[in-house]
């Protein structure tokens, strides 16, 4: 009895001193661990003889709302792939949630993604599955059970405003709707992170404000998220933080930014 | 539940959906399986009959020793006992002069009881005693004859060399033979299911892509392909089985009543018997080819 007694005592302070141990690591490091940090990153595609982005280094911190913005073919998509582990930096390290991503082997992958939510601009929807199927589906991924499905799904898709459509399949939706399911599926899993490749590429104005709003209710519930976009009035209005990349080169990365075009 | 049989049940579920958004190039995939393992079938049941004829032949293939003349008892049983050491001998057993010529009377003369009379108690075959060795395996047979016939005594060894030769040889001909037309038959089903599981693949390339985008493992996106080389393989093994069992019911019928003379010879085993070992073997191979024909494909396409 007093053994136990004194074993449990012996547990709780190990504990104690762990907690501790962690604060003070966090708060010399300023705050949590980071969501994400880029340290010195270049890639260059092997069919290309200039580097797609070079020598970019940013941090983003955890529940952080980041805009990604540049002309086109600047690298932004290459940014995001990285984060995914889609393609290998040609130099520079990537952590994700204080991890090293580029020194994770083949099978560690999937976990890796399962604290990404991607979004793309052409939706990805599975066409042969309707709108409660596309979204457990990633559920299934992860080896969620249909109990949880069954709850789990129409959850996320009356947050996302799509719940009543939810026998449709793609073909039968609009572009803001599919973006939606889209976007119940990035959640679904309850990811750390969100990232989205021009998420309101091929919308019009009206359903493109309605997406960033989700989006940024998303991150008050918690969520870091990355939009990667061409939309100047919507990053202009949100005043988030916007990193600017411009022939493969972080240019600015400002608090509260704007996005001036050229 | 686990997540683990959570995705199993998943995967056996998507790989019958496969199977029927595929269906035709699956029914091409089960078809060959059905015709190769129905091969399987038939050339299994004759060579396992084959080789059964041969054994129960070879246990009325025999040889028969005569000795000197004069010889003295003890020295045939001093043969005898040397006969009886060698490995390949099943048995071998003595025949008196006087059993021999009983067993001649009534092989010739059962008839004919005129004939016999004549020979009064007289035995014609007076040094014609023997030993009847039968062998436990009927390719040693020219060595062992050649032994005998070295022996100190024997005078004459009557042997069936050319039967025992021709049964065995003949036999394993038609091993090789069957062996060689199984495999080039199993490389074409796996071939075909390969060909079933790699439509199924490029169909579903970009759903395979989104898969891994959030977070499928390698493991999530194979298992269906393989449940579906799985169930192709093992639809195709269970259909010829019934096939063959039939045939084989009618055909050995068949013989049986039209060669009734040389019912001594065709010995067939029971169906029952065969199938016991041929219905779990060709599930096995049916499962096995649809395996592997689903693994080898699917993973070629996950190295990306
Ligand atoms: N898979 C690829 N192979 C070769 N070059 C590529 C590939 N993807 C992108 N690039 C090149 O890399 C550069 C950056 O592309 P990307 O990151 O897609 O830009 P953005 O998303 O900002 O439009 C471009 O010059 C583009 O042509
Ligand atoms: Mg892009």
């Amino acid at each position: 009895m007093e053994v136990n007694n004194y074993k449990n005592k012996l547990s709780l302070d190990k504990n104690k001193t762990l907690i501790v141990k962690e604060l003070v690591h966090n708060h010399e490091r300023g705050g949590a661990r980071p969501a994400i940090v880029m340290k010195n990153v270049s890639k260059t595609y092997k069919s290309n003889s200039t580097p797609a982005i070079m020598n970019i280094s940013f941090r983003v911190e955890r529940g952080e709302f980041v805009f990604i913005v540049g002309p086109s073919g600047s690298g932004k998509s290459t940014i995001l792939r990285l984060l995914m582990k889609e393609i290998e930096p040609s130099q520079g390290g990537i952590y994700v949630d204080g991890k090293d991503t580029t020194k994770l082997k083949r099978h560690q992958i999937p976990y890796l993604r399962r604290k990404l939510g991607v979004v793309f601009q052409d939706f990805r929807l599975l066409k042969n599955r309707n709108v409660f199927d596309n979204v457990a589906f990633a559920q299934r991924v992860i080896g969620a059970d249909t109990k949880t499905i069954k709850r789990r799904v129409p959850s996320v898709l009356s947050i996302v405003g799509i719940l009543e459509k939810h026998q449709k399949f793609p073909r039968q939706l609009s572009g803001g709707e599919q973006q939606r399911v889209a976007l119940a599926r990035a959640i679904v899993n309850d990811p750390m992170i969100l990232l989205c490749d021009e998420p309101t590429g091929n919308l019009d104005p009206k359903n493109s404000w309605e997406i960033m709003a989700l989006l940024d209710e998303i991150n008050q519930k918690g969520t870091t998220v990355i939009v990667v976009t061409h939309n100047m009035d919507i990053v202009n209005a949100m005043h988030k933080r916007v990193i600017t990349i411009n022939k493969g080169v972080l240019i600015s990365d400002q608090k509260e930014g704007g996005y001036r075009d050229e | 539940m686990n997540s683990f049989s959570n995705n199993l049940f998943y995967s056996i579920k998507q790989g019958i959906l496969s199977i029927k958004r595929n269906s035709r190039f699956s029914l091409a995939s089960i078809g060959t399986m059905m015709a190769s393992l129905f091969l399987f079938g038939i050339f299994y049941c004759v060579v396992v009959n084959f080789t059964y004829i041969v054994k129960n032949a070879e246990t009325n293939v025999g040889i028969t020793i005569f000795f000197d003349a004069g010889i003295s008892k003890a020295k045939i049983d001093d043969i005898g006992e040397k006969i009886r050491a060698r490995d390949e001998v099943e048995s071998c057993t003595f025949i008196s002069a006087d059993e021999a010529w009983e067993q001649f009377q009534t092989d010739y003369f059962g008839r004919d009881k005129d004939v016999l009379e004549t020979f009064g108690n007289d035995n014609p075959l007076e040094e014609s005693s023997s030993y009847e060795v039968f062998l436990a395996d009927v390719t040693k047979q020219k060595e062992l004859v050649a032994y005998i016939e070295s022996l100190d005594g024997v005078r004459q060894v009557n042997s069936s060399e050319s039967i025992a030769e021709g049964l065995t040889s003949f036999n394993r001909l038609l091993s090789y033979v069957s062996g060689a037309i199984m495999l080039i038959l199993m490389g074409v089903s796996v071939f075909l299911i390969s060909t079933t599981v790699n439509m199924g693949i490029s169909v579903r390339r970009e759903e395979i892509g989104i898969m891994k985008l959030i977070g499928a493992t390698d493991f999530f996106i194979r298992a269906p392909f393989i449940v579906e080389g799985m169930i192709i393989g093992l639809i195709g093994s269970v259909l010829p089985l019934g096939i063959v069992f039939i045939m084989y019911k009618k055909v050995v019928a068949y013989i049986i009543s039209k060669f009734t003379i040389l019912s001594d010879y065709l010995v067939f085993m029971k169906a029952e018997d065969i199938f016991l070992v041929l219905v779990p073997l060709s599930m096995l191979i049916g499962l096995g080819i649809g395996f592997a024909g689903s693994f080898f494909t699917v993973k070629k396409h996950l190295k990306v």
